[in-house]
């Protein structure tokens, strides 16, 4: 099961010249095995897009190479590029489907494009079966605008997948990041369906670190155009090694300056007691200093919610005594945290 | 209100010449309409694909050339484009005269703003579209025919109708030039001969086919729009 799909080596891609010049994206080197699900992640302007069109080549590389299935797109010609694209699809957060055609015809589109000839109506019959597998039997002479978001990813997945022999390749960039947290959670769980029983090997591009988490077997974090680092998600998420693997794991995206002999305790509030004062009063009373590492409450009235992960200080006597201390207040559970998972 | 003799040759003209008048301004409309459209659609597809960041880039100096030469015919006032063009008028069809030497020049006059009006009917056309069909392998000639056409349809529908409505007035106006038709009757027998009964006639009547125009063009147009409902 580790054979290589899509192998990127050395990529880099420059818009512009000059004083307006843009590197978009520096030495990317990325390997993608058949069958999995892969994440690249990343903030806003990371360069995942331009990365993501630079694997069917929709945006040409500045330099380096991009091999799918064995075949060196960066040294096709336009024309045989053209035939390569059609063994890899691709769906937008914006979805892209053509307005003035149903759902149907949406989806017999790139069977008209590659001009495959066969019995009378094969199209169709194609067609109606992947809007079965989509879920959306019932929508064939829908138009677009008749559809609700979900319902158009699927549409746009079903007419990703439709082209025959099928794709075994499906790109998403960004492809829920416009739909709700119900529809995005069934949009993903129709992704893994694709990957698990038609062998597509999916590559999804997000900002969302939940999408990552859901479905990615490995994931790339991507910064500034480079990538920071990249692995098994589990891994990644509960020790991330670099700067950008945190600034995306934890949501709050604060600057952490710990050391790793830092023990951390987790405080979770049940809506007893306020979170701020119990730092103040401890530096005041014990004079002993926690730092916030991260915070993620809800103050109603003088009442907080949620969770705040404290860094306890490195002196063993210290660290015991706030431990106790933070223990014995009422409405707060506190407790060690070994790993950085949020 | 009108004197006898006006209301004697008016119902001269309704009975004798008033429908070839009609016939012939709805030749020299719509002739021209279809003429312009067969030069300006692809003129103006092109101007879009051939564009630095369209599907298909043509050099820069054809682009620009192609953009001054419309801009330039665009600019020249309808008239004067008539006296301009009747020698090549003379040349192709025999003619600078009547319906047939009318035309040429209405066609020259009416491509560079069918032209223009089917580029920015395509320009609106949403770019991640066209950016789905090239990721799924479609070559710029599939994505202009199966994608930019039939996607702009209802917009290019519209402007036909504008286009249409246009070239019509421009065929009214041509009857100053003794062109024929409606416009040439309202100028010759009302303005020429002081006969304001068949002038105010010949307004009526050409405004009544404006708004046949018009809500012809509305209802065609809206059902052709698989975006609205
Ligand atoms: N066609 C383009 N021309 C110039 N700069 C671009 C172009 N496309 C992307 N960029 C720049 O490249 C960087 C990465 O963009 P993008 O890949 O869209 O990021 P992401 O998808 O991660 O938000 C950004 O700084 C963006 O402004
Ligand atoms: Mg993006």
């Amino acid at each position: 099961m580790s054979e290589t799909i899509i192998r990127i080596e050395h990529l880099c891609k420059t818009f512009g010249t000059g004083d307006g010049k843009v590197e978009a994206l520096k030495d990317i080197n990325l390997d993608i095995q058949k069958g999995e699900i892969f994440g690249i992640i990343g903030l806003s302007g990371a360069g995942k897009s331009t990365l993501v069109r630079c694997i069917n080549l929709l945006e040409r590389p500045t330099s380096g190479k991009v091999t799918v299935n064995g075949q060196e797109l960066t040294a096709l010609k336009e024309k045989d590029l053209r035939k390569a694209r059609r063994g890899m699809s691709m769906i937008f957060q914006g979805f892209n489907l053509l307005m003035q055609r149903t759902a149907l015809q949406n989806i017999c589109f790139p069977l008209e494009l590659s001009g495959l000839k066969g019995e009378k109506g094969w199209r169709e019959k194609r067609a109606k079966e992947l809007l079965e597998m989509v879920g959306l039997p019932d929508k064939a002479d829908a138009y677009p605008v008749q559809l609700s978001g979900g319902q158009k990813q699927r549409i746009a997945i079903a007419r990703a997948l439709a082209e025959y022999p099928q794709p075994q390749v499906l790109l998403c960039d960004e492809a829920t990041s416009a739909l709700d947290p119900t529809t995005t959670q069934s949009i993903l769980d129709l992704l893994k369906k694709i990957n698990r029983e038609l062998g597509v090997t999916v590559v999804v591009i997000t900002h969302e670190m939940r999408v990552v988490e859901q479905i990615c077997d490995r994931v790339a974090v991507l910064e500034g155009g480079e990538i920071q680092e990249q692995g098994d998600v589990s891994d990644i998420f509960s020790n991330p090694r670099t700067e950008a693997g945190r600034r995306l794991v934890m949501p709050n995206g604060e600057k952490i300056h710990v050391l790793p002999e830092n023990r951390l305790v987790r405080l979770a509030f049940n809506g007893t007691t306020s979170g701020e004062p119990i730092i103040a009063t401890l530096a005041a009373k014990q004079g002993i200093c926690l730092n916030i590492i991260s915070a993620d409450t809800r103050t109603i009235g003088d009442r907080s919610f949620g969770t705040m992960v404290l860094a306890l200080p490195e002196d063993e006597t210290d660290a015991a005594r706030a431990l106790i201390y933070l223990r014995e207040i009422p409405g707060v559970t506190a407790e060690e945290v070994t790993d950085l998972v949020q | 209100m009108f004197s006898e003799k006006d209301v004697q040759l008016l119902k001269n003209i309704v009975q004798s010449d008033l429908l070839e008048a009609i016939g012939q301004t709805l030749v020299m409309t719509f002739l021209p309409t279809f003429l312009a459209f067969a030069i300006g659609l692809p003129l103006g597809v092109l101007l879009v694909t051939g564009d630095e960041r369209g599907i298909r880039p043509l050099p820069g100096a054809l682009m620009k050339t192609v953009n001054v030469i419309i801009n330039l015919l665009r600019s020249v006032p309808f008239l004067i484009l008539i006296v301009v063009v009747s020698p090549l008028s003379r040349f192709v069809l025999g003619t600078t005269a009547g319906v047939k030497g009318m035309i040429l020049p209405l066609t020259v006059a009416a491509f560079p703003f069918v032209a223009r009006i089917v580029e920015t009917s395509i320009r609106e056309i949403d770019q991640g579209v066209i950016e789905a069909a090239q990721s799924m392998g479609a070559s710029p000639m599939q994505i202009v025919c199966k994608v930019l056409i039939p996607e702009a349809k209802p917009a290019l529908l519209s402007n036909f109708f504008v286009a249409l409505i246009t070239i019509f007035g421009y065929g009214a106006m041509a009857g100053i030039l003794g062109a024929g038709g409606l416009g040439s009757f309202a100028i010759t027998y009302g303005h020429y001969r002081r006969n304001e009964l068949v002038m105010w006639t010949m307004v009526v009547l050409l405004v009544i086919l404006v708004q046949i125009f018009q809500s012809t063009g509305n209802i065609i147009t809206k059902r052709s729009d698989k975006r609205i409902r």
